[in-house]
């Protein structure tokens, strides 16, 4: 059975209901915690899987290699799905990055140095009010984000807003694993071991559990469908990756 | 005769057992049709999927043409706004994925392009993955999906089944 989700005035953060402004800053924290480590540790808790994810993701997106391309990659602090886009696509394609934790979009930049050189650019904002004018992108993705952040509502509403028509919206996160054997393992794995791994690697054992956490509260994929064509997208589907542990969700602009 | 239309052929009319390339076959009908061909008006199955392929090409080079795009609608039962869009878009991708979706290949982690190349050359890796992927998804099995990872069954086919 789902669990309700939290009150217009309070929102998950983890397995706890806080605030909605509260959930904010401690989503932060959490990211500031764990920027510099975050890529070794995505590798380490998924064993490699989460690139195998993001190609998938990119091979949905297919930046083209001859014409103009504006993909906004919302908390994409580290760059990892702005390199493989830019990769991807032709010097026509070109990446905004966005995410409001500083600190992970240093990481990202830093990471950048002179690769993609005017093709791409970092912003530090809010995904719930992008500082970004209407109908500008040809596609939006975000990775593991949606679910960290407090108006998941909003930032649909956002992310429909500055798509033009005919643009693409993305979202690659965690989901539920529908297996009967692999559920369980899963489970021991989360609870028991990603935090273990968080203390060791990046020295913060409570920024993963609540990463755990928030997976398990983020809505299943029909119910998250639903929110998408609530904010106005058309065409909505959904494809669950390794045995969903991942889904990708996907909506398009119409008018 | 080419190993598409040999194969096809026994497929079509072998023994009645599942078999993946008659699931191919059915499928590569399937997106004939999307595209307003029919296999029952050629001769060959290379010679229905050259046209498929031709039809995919031509959408692609010029993907606003207004009766182009009413014609897709129909058979896709696409919405008016949506017909707007795409009447005014300069590119193919927004057609491309609703064809994707509508045939249920965003789900099977399959590309139109994969699927049209496939068709072309029973031979290629895209048809080995095509293969696989429709044969078990037939028979409600799970699937590796394309990470190579265990995934379970569409759970559209599974309850149409």
């Amino acid at each position: 059975m789902e669990t309700p989700m939290a009150t217009d005035e309070t929102t998950d953060f983890g397995f706890e209901s806080v605030a909605l402004d509260e959930k904010q800053g401690r989503v932060d924290d959490v990211f500031r915690s764990v920027a510099k480590r975050y890529d070794l540790m995505n590798d380490l808790m998924s064993g490699g899987l989460h690139r195998a994810w993001k190609s998938h993701l990119i091979s949905m997106l297919r930046p083209p290699r001859n014409r103009p391309f504006r993909h906004l990659d919302v908390a994409g602090g580290t760059a990892d799905i702005a390199f493989r886009a830019l990769e991807a696509g032709g010097p026509a394609t070109h990446t905004t990055v966005l995410d409001i934790n500083e600190a992970m979009l240093r990481v990202g930049a830093e990471r950048a140095g002179d690769r993609f050189t005017g093709r791409i650019d970092f912003v530090t904002a809010n995904a719930e009010a992008l500082p970004l004018p209407a109908e500008q992108f040809d596609a939006y993705t975000i990775a593991f984000g949606i679910r960290n952040v407090p108006r998941i509502d909003k930032a649909l509403a956002e992310a429909h807003r500055v798509l033009k028509p005919g643009g693409r919206f993305l979202c690659l996160e965690f989901s539920k694993v529908d297996l009967p054997v692999l559920d369980r393992i899963y489970d021991a794995y989360s609870f028991h071991v990603i935090p273990r791994l968080g203390a060791r690697v990046a020295g913060d054992a409570d920024s993963y559990r609540y990463l755990v956490e928030s997976i398990r509260k983020f809505p299943s994929p029909g119910r998250f469908a639903g929110m998408i064509e609530a904010a106005g997208f058309r065409h909505v589907s959904h494809r669950a990756l390794t045995g969903g542990i991942v889904a990708i969700h996907s909506g398009w602009k119409v008018s | 005769m080419r190993r598409t239309e040999a194969e096809a052929s026994a497929a079509l009319f072998g023994v009645n057992q599942p078999n993946p390339l008659k699931e191919m076959v059915a499928f590569l009908n399937r997106v004939g049709q999307v595209f307003g061909i029919e296999r029952g008006a050629y001769a060959t199955q290379s010679s229905f999927m050259a046209a498929v392929e031709d039809a995919f090409t031509a959408l692609k080079a010029d993907p606003d043409d207004p009766n182009r795009v009413d014609d897709f609608a129909r058979r896709l039962h696409l919405d008016a706004d949506t017909v707007a869009v795409l009447k005014q878009e300069k590119t193919a991708d927004m057609l491309v994925g609703l064809i994707e979706k509508a045939l249920g290949l965003d789900r099977l982690g399959l590309s139109l392009a994969t699927v049209i190349k496939a068709g072309n050359n029973l031979d290629s890796a895209e048809a080995d993955a095509m293969r696989t992927v429709l044969f078990r998804q037939a028979q409600g099995r799970n699937t590796w999906d394309d990470l190579g990872l265990y995934q379970p069954a569409d759970p559209v086919r599974r309850a149409a089944a």
